[in-house]
């Protein structure tokens, strides 16, 4: 059974995860790209991602182009797997399956 | 943390408004730079065909080719880009290459099978045609993927329609000038999402 997850609930976080996994496997998204994506600021949504990868979810990779910094995003198979639970259930409580139930446990990297 | 019925909605909304606009980012940043490559491939041609006339026959079959080669190239590119590969293109992409070899020969099929029994009087109503027939799948493509290709599709037709009905002279270079550059210009319009 599919439970909630409060690190992916979080309102950005959920729109982080969902434009990431809505990406194939592997792709990535720009910084830049995810911001205007999701509207977010630089800071916020820097915070964000520093919370999904801490939880193992999404990938941040940075580098340079030229003299450029990049930092690219993608989900990982963990992550994937969690937003997909916690969307099914989202649709559980919706269904009235599961609007009492609490959240999991955060997981944490290892 | 427990999650209300009305809340479970909403973010279920919201997780289908963020998918949506990322799918549509990625089918961009993907058709984009097709988009960029036949705009150039059809100023240039149309442009040559001006001078011409005579020798559209040939230009257009080479720029055609051209086109398709640069276009896989940058598929190679983009794809590469988005799913970081080293090589940029894995097999399974490279053992489909047959399949994009039989749907280019399908398109010279049908447009050979269309004009033997609606043959052209021209080779500008050729040209109008051929160039009317992609900006149609363009709108098609635009209205399931992203509607800036619509848009693109749309302004391009009517650019070609207004040159075939209404200009007098210099028909295949204006043909170039507003079809290929409404390509190009909406190529930059739709990279810069």
């Amino acid at each position: 059974m599919s439970a909630a997850n409060e690190i992916i609930h979080q309102t950005m976080r959920l729109k982080i995860m969902s434009a990431l996994n809505a990406l194939r496997p592997g792709a990535k998204l720009e910084f830049q790209e995810l911001k205007a994506l999701l509207g977010a600021t630089d800071g916020n949504l820097g915070t964000h991602l520093a919370t999904l990868e801490g939880a193992g979810y999404i990938a941040v990779e940075k580098d340079f182009v030229g003299r450029k910094p990049r930092t690219r995003a993608a989900i990982t198979r963990a992550g994937r797997r969690a937003f997909e639970q916690h969307v099914d259930y989202l649709r559980d409580v919706i269904a009235g399956a599961g609007g009492e139930r609490g959240a999991t446990e955060a997981p944490t990297r290892s | 943390m427990n999650i209300s019925r009305e809340e479970a909605s909403s973010s279920l909304r919201e997780i289908g408004q963020a998918h949506q606009r990322s799918t549509v980012m990625q089918n961009y940043r993907h058709f984009a730079p097709h988009m960029l490559v036949w705009g150039c491939v059809w100023l240039l041609a149309n442009g040559l065909c001006d001078f011409f006339p005579d020798r559209a026959g040939q230009i257009w079959p080479v720029a055609s080719i051209a086109g398709a080669i640069v276009s896989l190239a940058n598929r190679k590119r983009v794809r590469g880009r988005l799913v970081g590969t080293a090589a940029g293109m894995p097999g399974s992409m490279l053992a489909q290459g047959w399949r994009w070899v039989l749907a280019a020969a399908v398109l010279c099929a049908f447009f050979v099978a269309t004009f033997s029994v609606l043959p052209p009087h021209s080779g500008l109503q050729a040209t109008a045609f051929i160039s009317m027939f992609f900006m149609f799948a363009y709108m098609i493509f635009g209205a399931l993927a992203g509607l800036r290709v619509f848009a693109v599709g749309v302004v391009a037709t009517i650019a070609i329609l207004y040159d075939y009905f209404e200009l007098a002279r210099h028909q295949f270079l204006w043909l170039g000038v507003a079809a290929g550059g409404a390509l190009i210009v909406g190529a930059l319009w739709v990279r810069k999402t």
